[in-house]
């Protein structure tokens, strides 16, 4: 167990006793690893690390090993080690097979999750990749107490500070799981009730006269409970999604439009670049005024674009949408946000 | 129930004069029981109720004999109608007056005396013609009364200047209950073009004969030109373009002296290097070295003066001026012919008999470079290589082989053409400085060359200064100085420097919001007002680039929107382009090209300049770089 440091209570003066963190059920470590995002397999490897050296034979770096749970390149070098000499350890009773099945399905999750800064994943493979995760982590955790069997005379110490500060660690990991739950949520429980709508078509609301095009795939129109929006459109991302708001006849393209990029401006305590521009819709001397302004938001490139129309009859509507997302399917999915935008019609 | 009508004749003696007479004859029964039957029904406006012309066309004399009442319901008809003018020229015309009287509601009339009667030159201030105008005044006359008035004007043929033309409009601006016309000639028919939708006609062998009721007036609207919009019935002699050409061609030789070589040497200073420059220069002084004075007496109506007393007098009209620009282009080498062009007629309308008479003024035309140059000799202002504004589009007649038919001048893409240029930097008293150079090229400057060259430089200083201060701001009252109004082909050039007062906090946040103003003004002269015609406007090209310097007193946070107005009537761009933190350069493009609005378009055009109208400022945020 990381942090939990074991001392020998009968001291052999040539061969000093081995000190081991306590053992731990599998499905223990299955939980800690899962309610912790992941983080606790950093600490996991570190303690194996500091463990195996004590037993010598081989030497171990334990701080690299933080690393080795988001590097899937470093994972094709270090588990068979690691693994491999549990495995002499053990008395070779660990069939290579499974440990190699477990290094490859380690590798190839890690690898998933990488991915994941280039393409957006769904929330839903999340939830398996910690999952499987957790699982590879308690069959590991098999093998260790296998080794530590080995040792009978070895001592488990329990430290309370590690202790302490892996139930802050599961605290936070809870915290993590309910937004990532909420991300679940969002992501089949809006969609769930929710009628969608396919590339190119138009988008009416009752009532109203404003209309606006959908640009892309994967559009749903959900349920709002903000009173403010006359309809809410949810993309394909969690992060991405469309409303639209209607302000009379008493405020114009321009005070709204400026207003808005004021009001984006002065919330970004970052990097923003803001761009706007009126022209007219296609064909008429009908005026749409469009801003748009980039930032980041978690690390990730994000954009929040509106676009405003009017007429004398029927007043100001405004198309608001924005998301997030990695920058690879930001980058691609940018104009056609921009586009979607621009197609806002009376 | 007919009422007895009481008929007061006047024993007026037969009276002659040189240009006219008047031999009174008493008013037949039949018009005055007309009258007294129309008088049952009330009336609510000003209408005339009979209009009848009768020609009778001989090869020496055309007789035309016209027959009017007119009807007024009101004492302001009285003061507006209560006077007659009968233009006539007396070479070649004489005018009798047979009946001119107002009459009662209830049948009572009194004929006018000799006394009543007044001929007027028509000249003006720097026309002279022959052109006479027989006043008729009317006496007796009373609120829901009736005036009748027939006289006769009979055209000596042999004596006129030029071919015969006479123009009937059965529709006029006010209405007519009945109108006919009835024609007779012997031998050879005129020319005759029935043109009117008010006025259905017979025509035979050897007459004529029109009818008409109940003709509205004709739609009046802001700007228009009534003589391509009213119908007509014309007669005339020619019988194709070609014989105007051949006359006008005629007249221009003989007018000619062949003295352009010489006149070159003395108007020529030996500096213009190349023909451009030696046009320009000709131009120059046939524009401006010889006074306008129309001296259009008979004989000179349409026939140009000999050039060389136009040289000589340094004196004359549209064709004295283009007589002598033909004379010194062509010792310049080039081919120039002469354009006749109506400035009041826009289209051409197939209908129109061949005449002389279709048109009012002349132009000098030429092809250099395979381009056509026409030159307006009596305008001042405008560069040669320039179409004279006011008359682009005019109908027009080339006097040249190969146009066989009326044309319409060519009009410029871009009429209004300006440049402006403003340095506006922030002061850290909250006010501004502005420095603004403002270009006006081809005929925005000839048409600021003609008022600031006849105005003394204190009323143009004054001038500027409000425009100013009505179109911009009053925050500050600006210097001028103006420059390039004395040359035909410069731009003129207003440069202008003002302080503003301080209306700004720079320890705040700035939220700037500033219209782009001479555009403004531009687009607020380009809707059309027509309620019935179509209307040509006049191309603009306006750019307008603005450097905002905030002075290290804000930092840029949201920059003005982009504009890309993109419409089929024209476009507004602007591009927004940030230099610094706290600079950035707006340049603003408004084009709109010349075209002709219909009356149907009128909605969606003035809706396309309305909207660029809405969207002409900009908005500007920034920052405070004042310690908090």
């Amino acid at each position: 167990m990381p942090g939990q440091e074991v001392s020998s209570s009968a001291v052999d003066e040539s061969h000093p006793p081995i000190t081991f963190y306590p053992k731990r059920k599998p499905w223990v470590i299955f939980l800690l690893q899962f309610f912790t995002l992941g983080i606790y397999s950093c600490f996991w490897f570190i303690a194996r690390a500091q463990e195996l050296n004590r037993l010598g034979e081989k030497r171990y770096t334990p701080w690299l090993w933080f690393f080795v749970p988001f590097i899937a390149l470093a994972q094709l070098f270090a588990l068979p080690k690691m693994f491999g000499h549990l495995r002499e350890l053990s008395g070779n009773t660990i069939s290579q097979s499974v440990i190699n099945g477990c290094i490859a399905v380690f590798v190839l999750v890690t690898f998933a999750s990488t991915l994941e800064r280039y393409i957006e994943l769904p929330m839903w493979s999340v939830l398996v990749m910690m999952l499987v995760t957790s699982l590879l982590l308690a069959i590991a955790q098999t093998w260790v107490n296998r080794v530590k069997n080995q040792f009978p005379e070895a001592i488990e110490q329990v430290h309370i500070g590690l202790t302490l500060a892996l139930g802050a660690l599961v605290l936070t990991g809870v915290v993590g799981w309910t937004m990532v739950g909420y991300g679940i949520y969002s992501e089949f429980g809006d969609k769930l009730s929710a009628r969608h709508v396919s590339n190119g078509e138009h988008i009416t609301l009752e009532g109203h006269p404003v209309t606006f095009a959908v640009v892309g795939d994967d559009y749903a129109i959900v349920e709002t409970n903000n009173p403010d929006q006359l309809i809410r459109v949810k993309g394909p991302f969690i992060t991405m999604e469309w409303y639209v708001f209607e302000y009379g006849t008493n405020e114009t393209i321009s005070s709204m439009l400026a207003s808005r990029l004021q009001e984006f401006t002065e919330a970004e305590v970052g990097k923003i670049d803001c761009h706007s521009e009126k022209y007219f819709k296609e064909g008429t001397s009908q005026v749409i005024g469009l801003g748009y302004c980039e930032s980041e938001y978690l690390g990730e490139p994000h954009i929040v674009v509106v676009s405003f129309i009017y007429s004398e009859e029927k007043g100001l509507y405004e198309l608001y949408g924005e998301f997030s997302t990695v920058k690879r399917e930001f980058d691609a999915r940018k104009e056609d946000f921009i586009r979607m935008a621009r197609g806002i019609s009376l | 129930m007919m009422r007895l009508i009481l008929v007061f004749l006047m024993l007026t003696p037969l009276a002659v004069h040189a240009d006219f007479e008047l031999a009174l004859e008493p008013i037949a029964r039949a018009q005055l029981e007309r009258i007294q039957q129309d008088s049952q029904q009330p009336a609510e406006n000003f209408y005339t109720l009979d209009y009848h012309v009768s020609f009778d066309i001989g090869r020496d004399l055309i007789t035309e004999r016209v027959t009017r009442i007119d009807r007024f319901a009101s004492a302001d008809d009285v003061q507006q109608y209560g006077q007659d003018s009968i233009g006539f020229d007396p070479h070649t015309d004489t005018v009798k007056i047979i009946h001119a009287a107002a009459i009662s509601p209830d049948g009572q009339y009194i004929q006018i005396t000799d006394s009543d009667l007044k001929v007027l030159d028509s000249s003006t201030y720097d026309i002279f013609s022959s052109t006479k105008e027989l006043i008729v005044n009317y006496r007796g006359m009373q609120k829901d009364g009736y005036i009748l008035l027939t006289f006769e004007r009979v055209v000596n043929r042999q004596q006129l200047e030029t071919d015969w033309l006479e123009q009937v409009l059965p529709q006029t601006s006010t209405p007519r209950r009945r109108f006919s016309l009835t024609a007779k000639w012997q031998g050879e028919a005129p020319n005759v073009s029935i043109f009117s939708p008010w006025a259905s006609c017979e025509q035979s062998l050897q007459s004529l004969v029109c009818h008409g009721e109940n003709i509205p007036s004709a739609q009046h609207d802001e700007r228009w030109y009534w003589r391509d919009e009213i119908g007509y019935i014309q007669f005339g002699e020619l019988t194709s373009w070609q014989d105007v050409q051949q006359r006008v061609g005629d007249y221009f030789k003989t007018a000619v002296d062949n003295n352009g070589q010489a006149w070159l040497a003395k108007i020529l200073t030996g500096n213009e290097q190349t023909l451009e420059e030696k046009i320009a220069k000709v131009h120059e002084f046939v524009a401006r070295d010889i006074r306008y004075l129309s001296r259009s007496e008979y004989g000179h109506a349409v026939i140009p003066h000999p050039t060389s007393a136009t040289f000589a007098s340094r004196q004359g009209d549209c064709k004295d001026k283009s007589a002598l620009l033909v004379e010194l282009l062509s010792a310049l080498g080039l081919k120039p012919y002469p354009v006749l062009v109506h400035t009041e007629k826009r289209q051409v309308v197939s209908e129109r008999i061949p005449s002389l008479n279709q048109f009012n003024h002349v132009i000098v035309c030429f092809e250099l470079n395979n381009l056509t140059y026409c030159i307006d000799a009596t305008d001042k202002h405008t560069p040669w290589q320039l179409h004279a504004q006011w008359i682009q589009g005019a109908y027009a007649l080339p006097i040249k082989a190969g146009s066989e038919q009326p044309v319409t001048l060519p009009i410029d893409e871009y009429t209004w053409q300006r440049a402006t240029h403003t340095q506006l930097t922030f002061l850290p008293d909250g006010g501004q400085r502005e420095v603004q150079t403002r270009t006006f090229k081809g005929h925005y400057a000839a048409w600021l060359k003609g008022y600031m060259n006849t105005t003394e430089t204190k009323d143009v200083m004054s001038w500027l200064l409000e425009d100013y201060q009505s179109k911009v701001t009053d925050f500050g009252e600006p210097e001028f100085e103006y420059t390039g109004f004395r040359d035909m082909a410069s731009d003129v050039v207003i440069r202008s420097q003002v302080t503003l007062k301080p209306f700004l906090e720079v320890n705040e946040n700035l939220n700037y919001t500033e219209i782009h103003a001479w555009l403004k003004s531009e687009l607020t002269e380009l809707p059309i007002n027509n309620k019935h015609y179509g209307e040509q406007i006049g191309g603009v090209y306006v750019t307008d680039v603005v450097e905002l310097d905030l002075n290290g007193l804000w930092h840029i946070k949201v920059l003005p929107a982009k504009l890309n107005f993109q419409h089929k009537y024209g476009s507004l761009t602007r591009t927004v382009k940030r230099t610094q933190n706290d600079q950035l350069t707006l340049s603003v493009t408004l084009k709109i090209p010349s075209r002709f609005i219909t009356i149907a378009e009128k909605e969606s055009f003035n809706g396309f300049l309305d909207a660029l109208y809405d969207h002409l400022e900009f908005s500007l945020y920034g920052e405070t770089n004042a310690p908090l």
